[in-house]
């Protein structure tokens, strides 16, 4: 995708990138970034947030590059004294999870089935 | 159980507006880029300026009988101007019937005219018990506001913004309490006992004017990526201080560092710093490792882990343990106000103990979700614990006393938080009044005051087999040597010997202590708050 259709995606709603793009040609494979570039970084901090109602998202430099799995929590939220404001807690972090068919990179949200094409993204199968 | 980040709203504009001070803050919920640092600025101008807001002619009163309130969801969502119509008061009142609904000790609060009251803050914060813990200190020492913007946010599980350093503040001093592998930090030779001596040019030491704290907070918790500090540090066994120039990074924390077999013993050791969702993999590998290394014992370093999730600590409490002991029993009930005996008044869902998981839930990919967990068949275990020892790790304690394993305590005094929240949101605020307490299989869970070694001088929370030993900033974690797990070992070899306490209850303030005997507090990168290091 060049830069403008990405500029167009990411003023659109993920599910238009998804819809836009062509259906896969071959099975999906659980996959790692390779070399991930700053645009990449971006493309792939805003395809989470927009999911989130667009709230920050940070991440770090390596995600996605040793694991097909992102986890994505709450920002660590603390009291004046440097504590966690809820350090008992009872739910469960939000998983993606990233795939590959051919040169597409896909990366899927688990629960909700929201897909989103990272278009500047390289990407490899994960061994 | 609910999940961690359900998040619904839509775009919505707050204007927190004090009449009084002409002090204004303006944030917009959700959005990108920039709304993180607006929303760090809230957290100061929400503690001055009041979560309310005012308007330029008096709303009507609302209405307001003692003993008698409203259903909370039937008063939300009426904001003050410019948000909504309500007002300040139509604010205090559904904070009136949320406290009466669900804070733990309702029966305790205040019931307060919402009309009253000139700010929302200031209402929330008399929305809450006054009474005392045996060790004199406030009952509810956790009742928190935080702009939802802020609460929101998102990270990769275990990331968070710093240099790989957390940081001891032992009164004025500030020490390296341990770095994560692979950081901004141990790129540039930082290790535990390091002492800070300047930041940015402002020396510690001297330092006297709120000006010169702030470069301080600034340089040691960054607010931000790719901001770059100087710091001057004197090294572990050195005098001379050296410069050191850092960056900020979003740093990947290690939960669970140092796994081994203490050197001729079957003694197996790990430093378990946080309950990120990581930690499961990481716990999972490390008792693994020690497993297979045959051990007979192992110590546990929690001194620096102040929870997370709850999950995370069952599952490490059922690989410590004999499995007969656990099987079957309660790792910890959730128990709210008399209200709410059967049902979470909050998701719904029926209250039922928790068990001690002996499979894994998948909080990643590896290792899948149902894989029988490693178990270290353990019926004592030695803790290392300090007042950064707190919530979920505090779990982990009250779990296994709570089915007969013997759990010796080495350190300082826990933080003493048995309790837990659904945070909630209302007109942009996010509230955290306390909601529940965790119990365990005796239904025990009365900890406010914290664990403490039984020769504990003073002060002491719950007594706990074990010696009160303060942290030892002049060792790395791990080594023998080190004051904690050196007087874990001895008690090992000679069972209720204690060297004479040292340990602190609660954040001993030692002015110039040096870092052989400090026991101070480890904030993780609390970069959002207003003030950390204090002098």
């Amino acid at each position: 995708m060049n830069g403008f259709l990405w500029r167009f995606c990411t003023a659109a709603p993920i599910v238009l990138c998804a819809c836009a793009a062509p259906p896969p040609i071959e099975p999906e494979r659980p996959a790692l970034l390779v070399a991930p570039n700053a645009q990449t970084q971006e493309e792939l901090t805003y395809a989470i947030s927009a999911i989130f109602n667009g709230v920050p998202v940070a991440l770090a430099n390596d995600a996605l590059t040793t694991t097909s799995v992102l986890l994505i929590d709450r920002a660590p939220a603390r009291d004046a004294a440097g504590r966690l404001l809820n350090g008992r807690d009872l739910g469960k972090p939000e998983h993606f999870q990233l795939v590959v068919s051919g040169t597409r990179c896909t990366l899927i949200h688990e629960r909700s089935g929201q897909r989103s094409v990272l278009s500047t993204a390289t990407c490899k199968p994960a061994p | 159980m609910n999940s961690a980040l359900e998040i619904a709203g839509t775009d919505t504009q707050i204007d927190v507006t004090s009449a009084g001070d002409g002090c204004k803050f303006l944030m917009t919920r959700y959005v990108r880029a920039a709304a993180h640092a607006l929303a760090i600025g809230g957290v100061v101008l929400l503690g001055s300026c009041g979560g309310g807001g005012g308007g330029s002619h008096a709303p009507p009163p609302v209405g307001y009988t003692a003993g008698v309130y409203p259903v909370s969801s039937s008063v939300k969502n009426q904001c003050a101007a410019p948000i909504g119509a309500g007002s300040t008061a139509t604010e205090n009142n559904w904070l009136r019937s949320w406290t009466n609904e669900l804070y733990l000790w309702y029966a305790e609060a205040p019931d307060l005219n919402p009309n009253n009251t000139a700010t929302t803050a200031a209402y929330f914060d008399l929305m809450k018990t006054s009474a005392v813990t045996p060790s004199g200190q406030p009952k509810d020492k956790f009742h928190f506001t935080y702009p939802t913007a802020t609460w929101e946010a998102l990270s990769q599980s275990g990331v968070d913004v710093g240099y790989g350093a957390a940081w001891d503040i032992v009164g004025a001093n500030v020490f390296v309490a341990y770095t994560d592998p692979n950081t901004v930090a141990t790129t540039n030779g930082i290790v535990r006992g390091a002492q800070v001596i300047t930041v940015d040019g402002v020396d510690l030491a001297t330092v006297s004017t709120q000006a010169g704290v702030d470069v301080i907070n600034a340089g040691l918790f960054p607010s931000a990526l790719a901001q770059m500090h100087s710091f001057r540090i004197i090294d572990p066994g050195v005098t001379t201080p050296r410069g050191v120039t850092m960056t900020s990074a979003n740093i990947t924390a290690a939960p669970v560092q140092n796994a081994h077999v203490i050197p001729n013993t079957t003694v197996g050791y790990m430093l378990f710093n946080d309950h990120h969702a990581t930690a499961e993999k990481a716990l999972f590998d490390a008792v693994t490792q020690l497993k297979a290394l045959n051990i007979t014992d192992l110590v546990l370093d929690i001194r620096y882990n102040l929870g997370g999730y709850l999950d995370i600590a069952s599952e490490l409490a059922y690989m410590i343990a004999d499995p007969a002991l656990t099987a079957g029993k309660t790792f910890e009930l959730t128990v709210f106000n008399d209200k709410h005996p059967t049902t979470d008044p909050v998701t719904g869902q029926p209250i039922t103990p928790m068990g001690f998981h002996s499979n894994s839930l998948g909080f990643g990919a590896t290792p899948p979700a149902g894989t029988a967990l490693p178990n270290l068949g353990l019926t004592s275990v030695y803790v290392l614990t300090g007042p950064d020892t707190c919530s979920a790790s505090e779990s982990v304690i009250n779990s296994l006393r709570g089915v007969g394993i013997n759990v010796i305590q080495i350190g300082s005094t826990t933080c003493g938080k048995p309790y837990g929240f659904h945070p909630t949101d209302n007109c942009g605020t996010t509230y955290f009044s306390i909601q529940f307490k965790g119990v365990n299989q005796m239904v025990f869970g009365d900890y406010p005051d914290g664990f403490s070694p039984m020769n504990t001088s003073a002060n002491a929370g719950v007594l706990v087999p074990g010696c009160s030993v303060a942290d030892d900033l002049s060792h790395a974690l791990g080594d023998p040597n080190e004051f904690r797990l050196a007087a874990a070992l001895a008690y090992r070899t000679t069972p209720g010997t204690c060297p004479p306490a040292t340990g602190a209850f609660k954040q001993m303030q030692i002015v110039g202590a040096p870092p052989s005997r400090a026991d101070g507090t480890v904030p993780k990168s609390p970069w959002h708050q207003n003030r950390i290091y204090r002098h």
